[in-house]
């Protein structure tokens, strides 16, 4: 899933000083998972407003609405009943689903509630661990599973460096896997650790941000 | 919903409380409840871990001057570690508090068992103190 974290609070009061009629606008995928910008955190960061701008002088109205994808036009549409009414929206998409609403209502200011931070699995209640740095060339086949572009700390593609801890742990943070000394115990217990010895050749990163914003083109479903 | 919209310089304190540590014998207090120096609402969950952190927020941003939650003792959750969960979220929904500037002061979590009417108002009337040491709520009458 794509996560994303809330701005700091003092971020947000800043930008919404001014505005009298708030949508803090939800999505329901994505950022509900990673408990960030579903039902519940809009729900929360409503009053949490009201009260912040409520001490810095400023008396707001918060509306509020969870629709089930910002990434999607037929559900950004629902929030369309709701734009009269406010003069500022605050998307807790991620960048997607930000950038969706501020092009379905470019007459209102639409603000970032979050920064989108990573492609990342929920590892266990209340943590979420990057997996993916959607990097256009896939190499988890030839890796055993292991991503070393988004899990290594230098994305690396011929790893280990020399800073791996004795305990498998990266040099940055002893909380982090080294993903070279998974990507060998993996090998190890496949019996396959010879495939490690190749050279990878540098990688093709043309295919996802280099060379512009990355399109995909699919004439057969094109209209 | 709770009610606490109302306005005036009288504290407010909604009393959230797990029916669970009242004693059975106990009649449950449900609602407004006027008192000596303060008002309170009490409302009756079926376990504490049912409080959310947009409830407890939505509750002080509506006015009540104070939120308390009570909840049993940990270890003795009939619903195993629903007590511990409020805490957790409590103690989230007081550092959203800090943030706003608001004090994390008016949420607190109290435990108790077989808890009566008396204990529950007593529990109340104990917020009292470090409520006027914060003062009122500044959302009093914005509640929307």
């Amino acid at each position: 899933m794509i996560i994303a974290e809330w701005k700091p609070l003092p971020e947000l009061v800043e930008i919404l000083k001014g505005h009298t009629n708030v949508l803090v606008a939800g999505c329901a995928t994505c950022v509900a998972e990673c408990a960030a910008g579903g039902e519940r955190e809009v729900e929360t960061l409503a009053p949490l407003l009201k009260m912040a701008l409520k001490n810095e002088g400023c008396t707001i109205n918060v509306l509020t609405r969870t629709v089930e994808r910002q990434c999607e036009w037929e559900f950004v549409e629902e929030l369309a009943e709701m734009t009269p009414k406010v003069d500022a929206i605050v998307s807790l998409a991620c960048g997607i689903g930000i950038q969706a609403v501020a092009e379905r209502f470019p007459d209102l200011a639409v603000y970032p509630g979050v920064n989108t931070t990573a492609l990342a699995i929920r590892q266990e209640p209340g943590l979420w661990i990057a997996r993916c740095a959607a990097c256009g060339d896939c190499v988890l086949g030839e890796t055993f599973g292991f991503c070393p572009v988004a899990r290594c700390a230098k994305s690396l593609s011929n790893g280990p460096c020399g800073g791996t801890r004795k305990e498998g742990k990266c040099e940055i943070d002893e909380n982090i896997d080294c993903v070279w000394f998974q990507i060998y115990e993996r090998a190890k217990a496949r019996g396959k650790v010879e495939q490690l010895l190749k050279v990878r050749k540098p990688r093709n990163w043309s295919n996802s941000g280099h060379g512009g914003p990355k399109r995909v083109v699919r004439e057969d479903l094109r209209p | 919903m709770v009610d606490v919209k109302q306005t005036g310089n009288t504290p407010r304190i909604v009393v959230v409380y797990c029916r669970n540590a009242v004693s059975s014998a106990a009649e449950l207090l449900e609602g407004p409840y006027t008192a000596k120096g303060y008002h309170a609402y009490f409302a009756a969950l079926p376990c504490s871990s049912k409080i959310e952190p947009s409830y407890l927020l939505k509750i002080i941003a509506d006015g009540a001057d104070g939120l308390l939650v009570v909840a049993c003792p940990e270890g003795h959750c009939r619903n195993l570690v629903g007590n511990v969960r409020a805490e957790k979220r409590i103690n989230y929904a007081r550092s959203l508090l800090n943030k706003a500037k608001m004090g994390a002061e008016r949420l607190t979590l109290e435990r108790g068992e077989n808890l009566t009417e008396k204990d529950l108002l007593a529990l109340a009337q104990s917020r009292l103190g470090p409520l006027k040491i914060l003062g009122p709520n500044p959302m009093k009458g914005d509640g929307k």
